[in-house]
């Protein structure tokens, strides 16, 4: 069969691209292949783990289980798009750190994605909500508490308690 | 400044939170091939015949290798990973049968998953486009799935080398268990069943080969544990000098277990002949099938006690279902048998290791190998007795710990690695009375029936456990100065999240006189080190501490001296700040390590450290639980652990590590199990099935350390990675037990799922109408 | 894991979506939000020569609450619902239904359309229209139809539609005043698919049950209705002997299929426990002043 490609525009972190690919490529294999934003990285490949996940139009997707023309005229966010090169980290990703939240790595772009939608959230989370709301993404290393309570954290530097 | 036992931040984060980092899959080479490999889809079959030409002929596909195209090189492994002394073997009656695994299968395929071919295309979309054009014509076999039916009499044969199916086996025997259990007035007993679980970091894993060039010899990345070791495995499989390789490992996405792979060899081989770097990325379904699972065993156990409470004996029967090829030996049931006894003075003990053949994947030691599984029956057996004897399990625990006075305590047998098993250090009785403290128990256990809702039963339980750990042989490291002044430390043992760039350079930074953060830092690297061990059973921290330690104290005898040249002062009135040597109170004076490694002599120390044997880590956790009775679902709603890692080099680093082995204990005893059908198909092969824990299964988890440190290395320092996993599923269990205790149902099987639970709570109460209706 | 090679098409009208399914028959598959294709697809267990995305027509992507009655596009999200105080205050059951559909990422992304389309048999939203009187509304070659939504799955992962046609969307019933609803489940994880479901909406007359709607996901190879637990429930004022004899039908009206996360019976004994939990639940909500 012929390879179906298709000529996509979309907003990655902040920079209009313009990408050609195939139909069967996910958002995932275009972001590291094409763009080379290797820092989303893949886990399953099933949308279970959840270490893919980028901001889709401000929103969370696995984009593992996205076709890059699924994504065609949307915005996407990913783990180099929160802080460039040079600046300080993104508070999200300094509170990761200040929390000891990450300890090989490769789960925590998700994480950071998925807390970041999580902050944003009007009206304002509940605190006891933080575990299931983290449970979408899967770490190996941490057991989780430090990341938990590296979101906890933020949640009440966000509303001030 | 010191360093040491200080919580300080990370320096791994920066890259890691920006997405700077550099997995496996991140690796580009240039003209960089993509390989698949084909696998078994059945347990047990002949190979009648492999068709590529299809394959061949499809778009981008550049080879196809079969095991006819391993030509010059060794067709299996054969090796296995860890020597035994004739000591050890005569003194625990070890059989050690033949491991063979071959790197492509040929004739015959003895486990689902099993590499039969190995395609090797332009680009990743056109190898898994053709490896479906693979034809390989099998004529399937009845598996041999089932360990105790592999050793009943008659059974088929794995493989035909291995007699009865049981590749290893041993017998330990301390003081007079027989008499003693004869002796003993009242006894527990059980059989145990430990379900087969995988690994599951959540970078899978990959390999790259690259040809040698002018300068360069033929490397791999790979993203193992052990880099040297893996080079040895490949000088061997590649019939070459070791020095004509190099091993690396890039950044990895955690591992927790590991050993030497076949795709290792292959990705060598096909770059050697094909003269361009070739790349294999396993993905998740290859790595629940095919990576190394873990666990899986049978436990026959009984405990033998006084009616006072005081344990006589231990026995135990061990049936370890290997899969179909054992590249570790007796590793996982010798493990098992010894940290059976766990802190408890227990004088006589039996134990039989049975390692046993079956049609399924591999074993490997994973994150507490052999240490759960022996913690969990002894927990279990614990309590029993303490339900036996009608008194409170921590009271029962108490009376049998050994105390604090008679350490160090020879435990009457070898360890696996020939050196008499003594617990080095530990205060086992202020552990457990620490963790019951901490978690308020003697309030909980008053309050507990009242807390208790409608459907609801509310539980606690307690684990303790012991981990030897700080496995040699040995462990190597260099701390040089650079020529810019730089302090540049470079080791065997590679990391794969435990966080060796800060906590290694914590030991050498305080030992030299400059920060951290400050220090350069290599791992992983054959290339970079001639000798080197690797990252698995704890060692790290302790070997690859102490070797870095030993040379950091070298490499500052030698600043010293040179300075004392330069500056013309005894080195004893020399102190080192931030990278400069002073007299001491003179600080206007100094000369930098800049300048001191322009002076011409190479301003570097290599160590080797070879530990005298392993070191007593430990640990006591309990964990409460509720659990709801008619749907079988248990909620962990507490968890205290009180742990004994010797030196903590950094407590934020040490904390997390325990995190994350309670977590992955959390897996083994609700989540987590690899299943098989009865034809050896294996059933959990997606995330969808397989069970990892997420945030919503695992409690706050409170750490208290009770650090004693160990006299066996000059940090005094014990493991902390894997013991954590050890009490988890004993602590779950004993709580589940507790909070049904109206029932008196027994949990001899991990994991605990919530239909397990409710079958159990079914029969026991089936049981207690009938009982009723007899009375 | 990448799937199997196929053509794309992202038509901008339903009518272009027809034609191009006419077109291509059953070689061609529908893309909603394609968090159920796409795993399948990277599996290859699916491998469509033509893939239709639905994501480019505006009109699916609307939904409507009117007059006690709630339409939803098929392209609308399951977050978007989930995100809509009016909607998830009226329904307990869509609420809770939602809590436990996937993660978030899976809800952004995941569409009503799709998950009904995809039959599911632990799909929560198949079974919320279950018990909310749904009508599934189609379109197709031969025009419009709508299917009520008991009767739309006829087997596992099958449906009632043609290879040609379409779900516009659905048509729910919400809970009015003197009704309670709830939605229980257990899974093995949070997100995780249900292994039984409970979907239950009660109507209460002074303290006599007036109707009730019972729908189980992951009980049979279809969400099912326990049509005869309905029928013991109506009347009665939920005494323990008459719930427990609703409760008993729910579970014998199952015809569960055992994996891995639960036998027959672990599954059977679930649909009960969940049944009487889920109307419980649903009653007093019913009965508590609003």
């Amino acid at each position: 069969m012929t390879r179906d490609l298709h000529s996509i525009v979309l907003n990655v972190n902040g920079d209009e691209v313009t990408v050609r690919v195939e139909a069967r490529q996910t958002l995932a294999g275009m972001l590291r292949d094409q763009l080379g934003l290797t820092g989303t990285n893949l886990g399953c490949e099933h949308g279970v783990c959840g270490a893919c996940t980028v901001l889709l139009g401000g929103r969370t997707a696995r984009s593992c289980t996205l076709l890059a023309v699924q994504a065609n005229g949307r915005s996407v966010t990913t783990v180099e798009g929160l802080a460039a090169d040079g600046d300080p980290l993104h508070p999200v990703q300094q509170a990761f750190a200040d929390h000891h939240a990450l300890q090989c790595g490769f789960c925590t772009p998700g994480f950071l994605l998925t807390t970041i939608e999580y902050l944003d959230e009007e009206p304002e989370a509940d605190p006891d909500s933080i575990r299931e709301r983290l449970s979408a993404n899967l770490c190996r290393c941490t057991g989780y508490h430090n990341i938990v309570a590296a979101v906890k954290d933020l949640l009440e530097r966000r509303t001030g308690r | 400044m010191k360093q040491v036992g200080e919580a300080l931040p990370r320096r791994e984060d920066g890259r890691l939170l920006r997405g700077r980092a550099r997995y496996m899959a991140d690796l580009a080479f240039d003209d960089s091939l993509d390989a698949i490999v084909v696998r078994s889809p059945f347990a047990r079959a002949r190979i009648l015949s492999i068709d590529a030409s299809a394959a061949l002929a499809a778009d981008g596909v550049v080879a196809v290798l079969t095991a006819d195209d391993l030509v010059g090189v060794e067709p299996a492994l054969t090796r296995q990973f860890y020597s035994l002394t004739p000591a050890f073997i005569e003194r625990h009656q070890v059989f050690l049968g033949p491991y063979r695994e071959p790197v492509l299968a040929r004739d015959r395929v003895s486990r689902m998953g099993e590499p039969v071919a190995f395609l090797i295309a332009t680009d990743r979309r056109a190898a898994e486009d053709a490896a479906e054009l693979v034809e390989v014509d099998y004529e399937p076999l009845d598996p041999i799935v089932d360990p105790l039916r592999a050793i009943a009499p008659g059974s088929d044969l794995v493989v035909s080398d291995v007699p009865g199916n049981i590749q290893a086996s041993f017998h330990i025997i301390v003081g007079d268990p027989t008499s003693a259990v004869e002796a003993a007035e009242r006894k527990v007993s059980g059989r145990f069943r430990i379900g087969r679980s995988v690994g599951s970091p959540i970078e899978t894993r990959g390999a790259v080969g690259i040809p040698a060039t002018g300068s360069e010899p033929l490397t791999v990345w790979s993203s193992t544990q052990i880099p040297h070791i893996l080079r040895a495995y490949l000088a061997e499989f590649l019939r070459c000098p070791e020095e004509d390789l190099r091993v690396a490992a890039p950044d990895m996405g955690g591992s927790f277990g590991g050993g030497i792979y076949a795709e290792e060899l292959l990705v060598a081989f096909a770059a050697r002949l094909l003269g361009q770097p070739v790349r294999w990325l396993e993905d998740r379904r290859e790595n629940l099938a095919n990576a190394r699972h873990s666990r899986d065993q049978i436990i026959d156990a009984l405990l033998a006690y006084d009616t006072s409470g005081s344990f006589r004996a231990l026995e135990m029967h061990i049936v370890q279902d290997c899969g179909s090829a054992n590249l570790f030996g007796l590793t996982l049931p010798f493990n098992i048998a010894s940290h059976a006894r766990g802190q408890f003075a227990i004088d006589h003990f039996d134990v039989t290791g049975l390692c046993v053949l079956t049609n399924k994947t591999r074993n490997t030691p994973v994150r507490g190998a052999g240490r759960p599984e022996a913690t969990f029956v002894l927990d279990r057996l614990v309590d029993m007795a303490a339900t036996d004897l009608g008194i409170d399990p921590a009271d029962l625990r108490h009376r049998n710990l050994i105390p604090a006075r008679e350490m160090p305590r020879d435990m009457g047998m070898l360890y696996r690695d020939g050196a008499p098993m003594v617990y080095d250090s530990g205060d086992f009785p202020d552990q457990l009375r620490t963790a019951l403290e901490a978690f308020d128990y003697w309030g909980k256990r008053r309050r507990q029936d009242e807390a208790a809702g409608s459907n609801l039963a509310l539980g606690i339980g307690v684990s303790s456990h012991v981990e030897a750990t700080g496995l040699g042989p040995h462990e190597t490291a260099r701390v040089e100065i650079d020529d810019s002044g730089t302090v540049v430390l470079t080791c065997g043992s590679n990391p794969h999240g435990q966080s060796h760039a800060t906590t290694l350079a914590q030991v050498a930074g305080e030992t030299l006189g400059i920060r951290y953060d400050r220090i350069e830092t290599r791992f992983g690297d054959t290339g970079l080190l001639e000798r080197g061990g690797g990252t698995f059973g704890s060692r790290s921290a302790v070997t690859a501490g102490a070797v870095v330690h030993g040379a950091s104290v070298e490499l500052r005898r030698r600043i010293l001296d040179l300075a004392s040249e330069m500056l013309e002062c005894d080195p004893a009135d020399l102190i080192i700040r931030d990278g400069y040597v002073s007299p001491r109170g003179v600080p206007g004076i100094s000369v930098s390590f800049a300048e001191l490694a322009t002076g011409g002599a190479p301003l570097r120390a290599e160590d080797e450290f070879v530990p005298p044997t392993v070191t007593l880590g430990s640990g006591t956790h309990i964990a409460s639980v509720a659990v709801d009775r008619e749907t079988g679902v248990v909620n962990l709603t507490g968890y205290v652990v009180v742990d004994d890692c010797g030196t903590v080099l950094n407590p934020m680093v040490v904390d997390g590590q325990q995190h994350g082995g309670v977590a992955h204990g959390i897996g083994n005893a609700l989540l987590e199990e690899a299943v098989y059908d009865e034809g050896g198909q294996l059933l959990s092969g997606t995330f969808i099935d397989y069970l990892l824990p997420t945030a919503a299964d695992v409690p706050d988890i409170e750490i208290i350390h009770r650090p004693h440190p160990t006299p066996l290395n000059t940090l005094g320092v014990k493991g902390a990675g894997e013991g954590s996993t050890a009490s988890a599923p004993g602590a779950i269990a004993n709580a589940v037990v507790d909070a049904l205790r109206p029932l008196r149902i027994e949990i001899n099987e991990l994991p605990i799922t919530p239909q397990r639970l409710v079958e159990l709570i079914r029969a026991a109460e089936a049981e207690q109408v009938e009982g009723l209706a007899g009375n | 894991m990448i799937p199997a090679p196929f053509s794309y098409f992202a038509p901008d009208t339903l009518e272009e979506a027809l034609s191009l399914l006419g077109e291509y028959g059953e070689s061609a598959k529908i893309l909603a939000g394609g968090q159920s294709l796409l795993p399948l697809m990277a599996f290859r267990l699916v491998r469509p020569e033509v893939l239709v995305d639905l994501g480019g027509i505006e009109a699916l992507s609307r939904y409507e609450l009117a007059g006690g009655r709630l339409t939803i596009g098929s392209m609308v999200t399951h977050r978007t619902i989930e995100l809509d105080h009016r909607i998830t205050s009226r329904c307990d059951m869509l609420r809770e239904a939602l809590d436990v559909l996937g993660h978030v990422a899976i809800r952004n992304v995941g569409t009503v359309g799709g998950s009904l389309a995809h039959a599911d048999p632990a799909g929560e939203w198949l079974a919320v229209a279950l018990a909310l009187d749904g009508r599934i509304m189609v379109t197709g070659p031969r025009g419009n139809r709508d299917v009520a939504a008991d009767g739309f799955a006829t087997g596992w992962m099958t449906s009632c539609l043609s290879p040609d046609e379409i779900v516009t969307g659905v048509r729910l019933d919400m809970p009015g005043p003197g009704t309670g609803s709830a939605f229980e489940e257990v899974a093995r994880r949070h997100g995780d698919f249900a292994v039984v479901g409970v979907a239950a909406r009660v109507s209460v007359e002074g303290e006599a049950v007036t109707g009730a709607r019972i729908a189980l996901a992951g009980a049979a190879s279809t969400p099912i209705r326990a049509h005869r637990a309905e029928a013991l429930l109506t009347g009665t004022t939920l005494s323990g002997p008459d719930l427990d004899a609703a409760c008993e039908a729910a579970a014998s009206e199952t015809d569960p299929v055992a994996d891995l996360h639960g036998s027959v019976e672990y599954k059977r004994r679930l649909a009960r426990v969940l049944t009487r939990r889920a109307v419980s639940r649903a009653y007093r909500r019913a009965s508590a002043p609003a």
